[in-house]
């Protein structure tokens, strides 16, 4: 409550400031993904995202509601872009991902996992990318996309499991879904 | 919740707190082990996403394309505090900042733009994170815990843009408090101290590998935070090349 207070004293470009400076990388990543792992594509679409939100800050009340509108903005500024033009994108910029694989186990198999995640549909990747990226729960994601909260259980419970079979063909738990 | 809507529950949200579904799993050793790979499964897709690097100065350009928009349509100078801003922000990025190395000036906004990427995490974090946990996330981060650094509420060991990095969350008695370990940035002399509209932070010198950079809502708590890191860590002077964590610091929440 007192965020919120705080949030609502400030004028209105200390607001887009601090949205930009807490959430633009958070969107870009999120976009990169979404727009096939196009950089300038991606870019493009948080500049238009945020235009788009600034024109629109009176309608954001809450400070804590901010990452599920921008990301709602996003994903209609991605739409229109679509719409307007079907882009011949590249199979994935992979020098856009840091590939410093030596380090971490983690990232030992994160290249191939990468290309995975390219090759899942959008109706899966979309809300995957939401909870991964967003850290959106099953239900958030439900009305960012306009969808069932069941619905959105079973499209993440598939992309996980089309990706883990990718990943691990042999070791996952055999289920239905 | 029928049998299939638990399975499928396991995998899509496998840390989900809904009392029926932790009775489920409580009851089902079988489907614990495949939400605790889930979990496991998840860290990992989060790390592979979250690695996209991200472009220098992409704040600064969103500050400044939007500021000259504004200024277009409505012809006024309504923007002139917030386009300075982004230009400094721009020339401070384009200009001091030798990849691949961070700038000193972008320790501060590293910081502050992770916590804005948790911030979720910051509000509700809740789990109680045990000392030997935290000793062995501080030695591959080089660091030492020497005594003990009490009602910890998360810890992860996060992708940074210089390599994996320590994100804490604990309570002090004035608040709340993130710590971030950030790989290969140094101290800005200049910025040592650093605020935004919401937070308050400070950055501390390590081992000359990186940073800690403790922010809060209010000084008081930066300032309890410094004292116990000051006085319950100590640093080595390499950090280990080939850091590596359990698995069971990976998946903490299940």
């Amino acid at each position: 409550m007192l965020k919120s207070r705080v949030y609502s004293g400030m004028n209105k470009e200390r607001r887009f400031e601090a949205l930009v400076n807490g959430h633009s990388a958070m969107l870009y990543r999120y976009a990169y993904w979404l727009c096939d792992g196009h950089q300038s594509s991606a870019e493009d679409v948080v500049q238009e995202t945020f235009l788009r939100a600034w024109k629109s800050l009176d309608q954001l009340h809450e400070h804590q509601a901010a990452k599920a509108w921008l990301m709602t903005i996003l994903r209609r500024e991605n739409a229109r872009r679509f719409e307007r033009k079907q882009l011949d994108y590249v199979d994935v910029e992979l020098d856009s991902v840091s590939l410093d694989d030596s380090r971490f186990e983690f990232e030992l198999d994160s290249h191939e996992l990468r290309r995975a995640i390219l090759r899942l549909d959008h109706n899966y990747r979309d809300p995957l990318l939401l909870q991964a990226i967003g850290g959106f729960s099953c239900e958030e994601i439900a009305d960012i996309l306009g969808l069932g909260k069941g619905a959105v259980m079973t499209r993440v419970f598939r992309a996980k499991k089309m990706l883990m079979d990718i990943m691990n063909p042999t070791a996952t738990e055999t289920s239905h879904g | 919740m029928d049998e299939l809507e638990l399975r499928r529950r396991s995998y899509a949200q496998p840390t989900d707190s809904d009392p029926e579904f932790r009775a489920w799993l409580k009851a089902n050793p079988a489907a614990l082990e495949t939400a605790r790979k889930a979990a496991q499964f998840d860290q990992r897709l989060s790390f592979a996403l979250n690695q996209t690097r991200v472009p220098e100065g992409l704040s600064g350009r969103i500050l400044l394309n939007t500021a000259m928009q504004a200024r277009k349509r409505r012809r006024r100078q309504i923007f002139t505090g917030l386009a300075l801003a982004a230009s400094i922000v721009l020339s401070a990025t384009l200009v001091l900042a030798p990849p691949p190395s961070a700038s000193p000036a972008a320790v501060s906004e590293m910081a502050l733009s992770h916590v804005y990427e948790e911030i979720a995490k910051l509000e509700t974090a809740n789990q109680v994170i045990g000392q030997t946990t935290l000793r062995g996330m501080f030695e591959s981060m080089g660091g030492e815990l020497e005594g003990s650094l009490e009602q910890v509420r998360f810890a992860f060991l996060c992708p940074t843009e210089h390599g994996r990095g320590l994100h804490l969350i604990a309570d002090t008695e004035a608040g709340r408090v993130t710590v971030l370990y950030l790989p290969e940035t140094d101290v800005d002399a200049a910025r040592v101290q650093f605020a935004d509209a919401r937070f308050v932070g400070y950055t501390m010198a390590t081992n000359g590998r990186g940073t800690l950079n403790v922010i809060a809502e209010n000084h008081e708590a930066v300032s309890i935070m410094r004292q116990r890191l000051s006085a319950q860590v100590q640093w080595r002077k390499h950090a280990p090349a080939h850091a590596s964590v359990g698995s069971n610091d990976l998946v903490a929440a299940i």
